[in-house]
């Protein structure tokens, strides 16, 4: 409803300028569930995520809410404001308020290092980029080589996960009823954050102080449900992140060091990923080619929130052709260099026209043993098929 | 790089006795952390401390006490006799006293201390199975009994009764390796006291505490002698191939306090010494020699040339930084991947050889030739071309060798790629497995005595869990003892086990005694009244706290198995894991040797990956430093096919390989891949000079081959060290090296070239007719051009051009517009992308930001791109599915802008003062008459020239073609539409890009432009791309 408010006081307002898509999916499965409360068929969802941007001055007011239908999984059936929010620049600095998909960090498979603000919808697939919106305030100050800024966030959102019928849903499934927030205002404990950022010549480098409460859930187990619970801790984390560019490379680096609190118990932790993405322009005619390689340590002790992305190498490349129709192909595999878990994933897509684009992508999670954290994984291989209209 | 080599040369030139001075103290600093270096005896130290199979194992030590044991082995020399004998077992009660009396012992169990329980009239009666003066008949009723007791068979007694075991159980402190050797000696002693009393009995020492004595002295043995032989090997090679001492001595001078360094490294970074890592120092020396003779035979090359002696020693240091810059960092990458590898030893030895690498990097460009710098008279030119390295292979021996390459270079690649598949085919049927006692050579005795036990008497192996009964005292439990005696048979029926020990055959065996028959009694009062019986009736020293826990809540069960595999012992310790599942209970199988079967497996699977990523990123890194996509690929061709030709030989004559096999290939890629660098940094530097592609291989043979040739030799000789080794971990090592490094420097002196010769060609050379042919057209056109310029103005000064046209863009401060641009393939099909502009005028260079509003599902795509007159541009993008910003590759400036027939470079600032102008003459064009100028890049441009067409009457371009590298027109830009925006800036609104050799069309049509909006920088900036729709 707030959403839809926004929509209209801007609409008054005018002009309004958008983007965004509907989308029709479907993914089918190559094998059976592993459990008999998840559907065994393929499932078919429709989504719609708009976004809506309205200038006025130095403010610009952007609104973007977010649908997901599913046909079988009621928890995967949602509605988020994913952003909400003002943002007016001046010479000096920016300034913005509402709710964002905050994104810090600079590594892009799916290791959350120094990416600390937002909360993964975790139920739009494993390996989701979308972020649930955030509520905050943030100051930014500064020329652009060396920015100082400040972000408060008052709330935090607790993961979504996939429900009892949904497919790659963790083990047994996660009661999402009721997550226990250890700060003292349970999930309305403010957060704050505070960096540096640093761009000179082909350097980005940012530091970061983050003190809240962690967005990695714990899994808590229970005696009433076969489910585990979620537990969200107290988190201090120094986080450092930056991107430097050599040559045709950009070698993209993220590290942390952070503190959880459990309890009594405080449990240190650090994390580091190192990336190297490197782009052939003309490859063949007009295509370019981009190879990208990252690896991540991310030590998390026992009592620590879990994280599926600790000991990772990842790959990827993406060839796109630059033709009329956008046509793309991406093909990344996600290697767990200890357990020895892979996810590969390949997507081709292409634009039908203007507005219509289609998307068929395959996921294969493959693993030497079923003894690793993500065994609910295995067996869930599938293809994805979407269309979608943008607006 | 260059610069760096010619400011490394004056420096070291000017103060050469300075820099000897500093390299060597700061090397020796780094040195002296060697004194805190520790051997290291604990097996544990191959495992990671979280490993969980090696804390299963601690705690199944913790609850029955530790694995580690002296076995001494007695049999008798006549093959008539056994061990059921009055003189054998007089020797066996010695050997087990004396046992008794080692460090540590905790407990021994022999034939003379096992204790017996039998039926004497109805009453279970527990005594010593040997008695102290049995008679003949005695003594025939004892080897009735001991063969059919399942407790002995296969452990202390052989079934045919022809050998026997003395069995120390050891308490060994973990953080003494000491202590190891200490019982190790006083067990030789106490076999060496057996032997000399009975001279009638072979008498064999093994077991777990031997085998790790047997290591430790391995890695002394390495470390004391193949170094200083290695030394030896390379000083008295390098003398020989160089005939010059002074490069000698620097070369070695590197070498050694590169490996000093490195063991320093190695002591402050806290590593111990285990047979893995003391193989260290001697991979250093071997890797480190090529940087020195590549630099020597540089020098060598110069003063041949007929520079001087300094002057030499800074024309090596430019030409070959670069490369031993590059094989340095692509040596400590392979290195480093050993990192992937789970064993802490091999993660040393890699780390340990990355730091002496970098210190020999170090040390190659400073204190080498700063000691060739101080002899200059031993490097005179007449050596160069007569004597010594370069003459090995003169240069007439290449012109030869590349003649035979280039005659038929397909023909060499496809010999060289076909041998590579048939390798690799061969490879796939190598058999990963390792048998531990196999890495010590046949000579060492621990082997020889090892493999007697296991032919005569038992395995060396054990495999043992801990069983849990459920609560305190059910291991009473009939039902427990009976899955126990059902595990047993199921264990003895295995052929790779060759003795079970489990509670419930001593069980049995008591509850026979008491006339109950031999089975598991069927009430657990019985049961335990039995077992308290036996135990109390067991003499000092002996008790079933091996066996049965303090709180009788879970037993051992062990399995010794034969010398098998290292797979088959981790095979059955899965199965026996499976067997208990399927009962219900949850048990680890462990052992010593389960832990190393499971490392050899884990660390093959992690070092493959290692290699893998090593692999992509020495291949990345060959990409970017030779700035060549094709070349930088191809150099994965002689770097991977000597491994897999390598691997398929050892494959069809050894067929066996264990974890050494992914670590040689980690290492055999650092070292190969030095010679792919130096071969290719030549061969693309004479490329980019022009020369064909034939030419530049016989230069770069000339110049590299007999460099390539001498290091590879002094390599062999030096691994050549490492295959005299007492460990098999390192003698495979060193045969498998040996093997690549050979196959190495045939695929970079032959496919290498073949390969270049096939790919490295233009990609459509004209005809030799057609190209003459455009030369007299361009003759005639020339000399028709007098005549043309007659009738025209006096041609502007090009310098007058270039101002006015700069003038041009200048003085606008920002733009904004509206861009519609037409995309039209060459069947006439259009596509059509909008977006908007925004320029910001900088003093440098001006800033760019361009987003997209359709096609519908790239809106909100924006770049931002900030060009350098000087350096590289700076670019991000911002991609709106993401809401995030990222920094993009700067130097795709020749790539298509968007799929577009523009490059970013065309849609950058022009950059008017990098390019050299000329005045063509006139001509005429859409405007009327022109002015043709032509601009030359003087660097990092795709085009080799362009032809700029401006108006004579306002200096406005009106058309810009674009010729590329080979002199072929490529596109041609039109300005139409200008207009004269707020009455002060001309402006094209259309500008109409065709590809000549594509037929594919880009039309951009400016709307709205709009100039002095107030754009600032933080418009400009990086944030800001996210606010762009």
């Amino acid at each position: 409803m707030t959403a839809l408010l926004a929509i209209a006081a801007l609409a008054q307002a005018a002009p309004v300028t958008y983007r965004g898509a509907v989308a029709a999916e479907s993914r089918l499965y190559a094998a059976p569930p592993q459990s008999v409360t998840q559907f065994p068929g393929p499932t078919v969802s429709l989504m719609a995520d708009p976004t809506f941007q309205h200038r006025a001055g130095p403010a610009l007011t952007t609104v973007e809410p977010f649908l997901r239908m599913d046909s079988h999984d009621r928890d995967r059936t949602h509605a988020d404001l994913r952003r909400a929010d003002v943002v007016a620049s001046a010479g000096w600095g920016t300034g913005g308020a509402g709710v964002a998909p905050l994104r810090w960090g600079v590594l892009t498979g799916g290791a959350r290092i120094a990416d600390v603000l937002s909360q993964p919808d975790q139920v739009e697939g494993p390996a989701t980029t979308a972020r649930l919106g955030q509520p905050y305030a943030s100051l930014a100050v500064g020329p652009p080589a060396l920015r100082l800024e400040g972000l408060v966030a008052p709330y935090t959102r607790s993961r979504t996960f996939p429900g009892l019928t949904g497919r790659m849903r963790p083990g047994y499934g996660v009661d999402r009823g009721d997550p226990q927030f250890a700060g003292r205002f349970g999930p309305w404990t403010p957060s704050g954050a505070a960096r540096v950022a640093l761009s000179a010549g082909p350097l980005d480098l940012r530091v970061a102080g983050f003190r809240g409460t962690s967005r990695d859930p714990r899994f808590v187990a229970q005696l009433t449900d076969p489910r585990p619970a979620l537990a969200y801790d107290p988190l201090e984390q120094v986080a450092l992140d930056g991107a430097l560019v050599v040559g045709p490379a950009v070698v993209r680096a993220e590290g942390a060091l952070r503190r959880y609190r459990t309890g009594e118990d405080r449990i240190g932790s650090a994390a580091a990923g190192v990336g190297v993405e490197l782009t052939k322009y003309g490859l063949v005619k007009t295509a370019d080619l981009t190879l990208l390689v990252e690896a991540v340590r991310d030590d998390r002790p026992v009592g620590a929130p879990v994280t599926f992305v600790d000991h990772d190498v990842f790959a990827a490349l993406r060839l796109a052709a630059n033709d009329p129709a956008g046509s793309e192909l991406l093909a990344g595999a996600l290697v767990d260099v200890v357990t020895g878990f892979t996810s590969v994933r390949g997507t081709v897509q292409r634009r039908l026209d203007d507005h219509w684009k289609a998307t068929v992508s395959a996921t294969v999670f493959a693993g030497p043993t079923r003894d690793v954290l993500e065994w609910w994984l295995l067996g869930e291989d599938h293809v994805e098929l979407q269309l979608a209209y943008h607006l | 790089m260059r610069r760096l080599g010619e400011a490394l040369g004056r420096l070291v030139v000017a103060a050469p006795r300075r820099v000897i001075l500093v390299a060597t103290l700061l090397s020796l600093v780094l040195a002296s952390g060697a004194t805190r270096l520790r051997l290291s005896a604990d097996y544990r130290m191959f495992f990671a401390p979280d490993d969980p199979r090696l804390a299963a194992l601690d705690s199944l030590e913790e609850t029955f006490g530790k694995s580690d044991d002296v076995v001494i082995v007695l049999a008798p020399r006549s093959s008539l006799g056994d061990v059921f004998e009055d003189g054998v077992l007089a020797a066996v009660r010695e050997a087990a006293d004396g046992a008794a009396a080692l460090p540590h012992a905790v407990r021994v169990d022999a034939l003379t201390t096992h204790i017996d329980a039998r039926s004497t009239d109805g009453a279970l009666d527990i005594v010593p199975l040997v008695a102290e003066d049995a008679d003949p008949a005695a003594l025939a009723a004892l080897r009735t009994r001991a063969l059919a007791e399942p407790l002995l068979v296969g452990s202390l007694v052989a079934a045919d009764g022809r050998a026997t075991g003395v069995v120390a159980t050891l308490d060994l402190p973990r953080d003494d390796p000491a202590a190891v050797t200490e019982t190790a000696a006083a067990a030789r002693a106490l076999v060496g006291e057996v032997r000399a009393a009975h001279p009638e009995l072979e008498v064999r020492l093994s077991g777990l505490a031997m085998m790790n004595d047997a290591l430790m002295e391995s890695s002394v043995a390495d470390i004391s002698w193949s170094v200083p032989l290695m030394a030896l090997v390379i000083a008295v090679g390098m003398a020989l191939l160089l005939r010059s001492a002074a490069a000698t001595a620097g070369i070695l001078g590197v070498v050694a306090l590169s490996s000093a360094a490195a063991l320093g490294a190695a002591g402050w970074l806290g590593y111990p010494l285990t047979p893995i890592s003391a193989s260290a120092p001697t991979i250093i020396v071997t890797l480190c020699l090529a940087d020195g003779v590549h630099l020597v035979l540089g020098v060598r090359q110069a003063r041949a040339a007929g520079r001087g002696a300094h002057e030499a020693i800074r024309a090596s240091l430019r030409e070959n930084l670069q490369p031993v810059v590059l094989t340095s960092v692509s040596t400590m990458v392979g290195f480093l991947a050993l990192n992937f590898a789970k064993s802490p030893p091999f993660a040393h030895m890699a780390n340990t050889t990355a730091v002496g690498v970098g210190v020999a990097l170090v040390l190659s460009v400073t204190l080498l030739p700063a000691v060739l710098a101080l002899a200059p008279g031993r490097e005179d030119p007449g050596r160069a071309g007569s004597a010594g390295a370069a003459s090995v292979l003169g240069s007439s021996a290449w012109d030869a060798f590349a003649s035979a390459i280039t005659a038929r270079p397909s023909a060499w690649l496809a010999g060289g790629l076909l041998l590579g598949a048939l390798g690799l085919a061969a490879a796939t049927t190598l058999d990963d497995d390792d048998r531990f006692v196999a890495y010590f050579a046949p000579t060492v005795p621990f082997r020889a005595d090892t493999e007697f036990m296991v032919e005569h008497l038992a395995g060396i192996y054990v495999v043992e869990v801990a069983v849990p009964a459920g609560a305190p005292g059910a291991v009473a439990e009939p039902a427990h003892l009976q899955q126990l005696d059902r595990f047993a048979a199921w264990l003895r029926a295995r052929p790779e086990v060759s003795h079970v020990s489990s509670v419930s055959d001593l069980v049995k065996r008591l509850n026979e005694g008491l006339g109950r028959g031999y089975a598991v009694p069927d009430r657990r009062e019985l049961a335990a009244q039995e077992l308290l019986a036996y135990e109390m009736a067991l003499p000092a020293g002996l008790t079933l706290a091996d066996r049965i826990d303090p709180d009788r809540s879970a037993t051992r069960v062990t399995a010794v198995v034969r010398d098998v595999p290292s797979s088959a012992i981790a095979d059955l310790a899965a199965d026996m894991e499976r067997w208990w599942a399927a009962e219900g209970v949850a048990v680890h199988a462990v052992s010593p040797p389960v832990l190393f079967s499971h490392l050899s497996r884990e660390n093959t699977l992690a070092m493959v990956r290692g290699n893998l990523a090593s692999l992509l990123l020495i291949s990345l890194g060959m990409v970017a430093a030779l700035r060549s996509w094709r070349i930088g690929l191809l150099s994965m061709v002689p770097n991977l096919l000597p491994i897999a030709l390598a691997y398929g030989v050892w494959a069809l004559f050894v067929g066996t390989i264990g974890i050494v096999a992914s670590v040689a290939v980690a290492v055999c890629l650092g070292i190969i891949v030095d010679d792919t660098i130096h071969f290719l940094s030549r061969y693309v530097a004479l490329r980019r000079e022009g020369l064909a592609p034939e030419d530049a291989v016989r230069r770069t043979l000339r110049a590299v081959g007999t460099a390539l040739v001498l290091t590879s030799v002094l390599l062999v000789c030096g691994f050549g060290v490492l295959t005299l080794s007492t460990f098999a971990v390192n003698r495979v090592f060193g045969q498998l090296v040996i093997l690549v490094v050979g196959l190495g420097l045939a695929a970079d002196l032959v496919v290498l070239p073949a390969a270049l010769l096939v790919v490295d060609r233009p990609r459509a050379a004209y005809p030799w007719k057609v190209q003459m042919l455009a030369r007299h057209v361009a003759v005639a056109l020339l000399a028709l051009l007098p005549t043309l310029a007659a009738a025209e103005p006096a041609p502007p000064d090009a310098a007058a051009v270039k101002q006015r046209l700069q003038a041009l863009g200048e003085g606008y401060g920002d733009m904004t517009a509206s861009v519609r641009m037409t995309l039209r393939a060459a069947n006439g099909k259009e596509a059509v992308r909008d977006l908007h502009l925004v320029l910001l005028e900088r003093e440098e260079a001006d800033w760019s930001l361009i987003a997209f509003d359709s096609p519908a599902d790239v809106r909100g795509t924006a770049l931002l791109s900030h060009p350098s007159a000087q350096g590289a541009d700076q670019q991000w993008l911002y991609l709106p599915a993401l809401d995030q910003t990222r920094r993009i590759g700067g130097t795709g400036r020749s790539g298509a802008f968007v799929g577009t027939e523009f490059s970013f470079e065309d849609v950058t600032d022009l950059e008017l003062a990098k390019h050299d102008w000329t005045v063509l003459g006139a001509e005429d064009c859409a405007a009327g008459r022109c002015w043709a100028l032509q601009t030359a890049p003087r660097s990092g441009s795709a085009y080799a020239r362009r032809v700029v067409l401006v108006d004579q009457e306002r200096f406005l371009p009106q058309q810009i073609t674009f010729w590329d590298a080979r002199g072929e027109l490529l596109k041609t830009l039109t300005y139409s539409d200008y207009e004269h925006v707020d009455g002060k800036f001309w402006r094209a609104r259309t500008w109409t890009m065709e590809n000549a050799q594509t037929g594919r069309a880009t039309v951009l049509a400016f709307d709205g432009m709009a100039f002095g909006t107030g754009k600032t920088d933080a418009d400009l900036a990086p944030d800001a791309l996210k606010r762009a729709l």
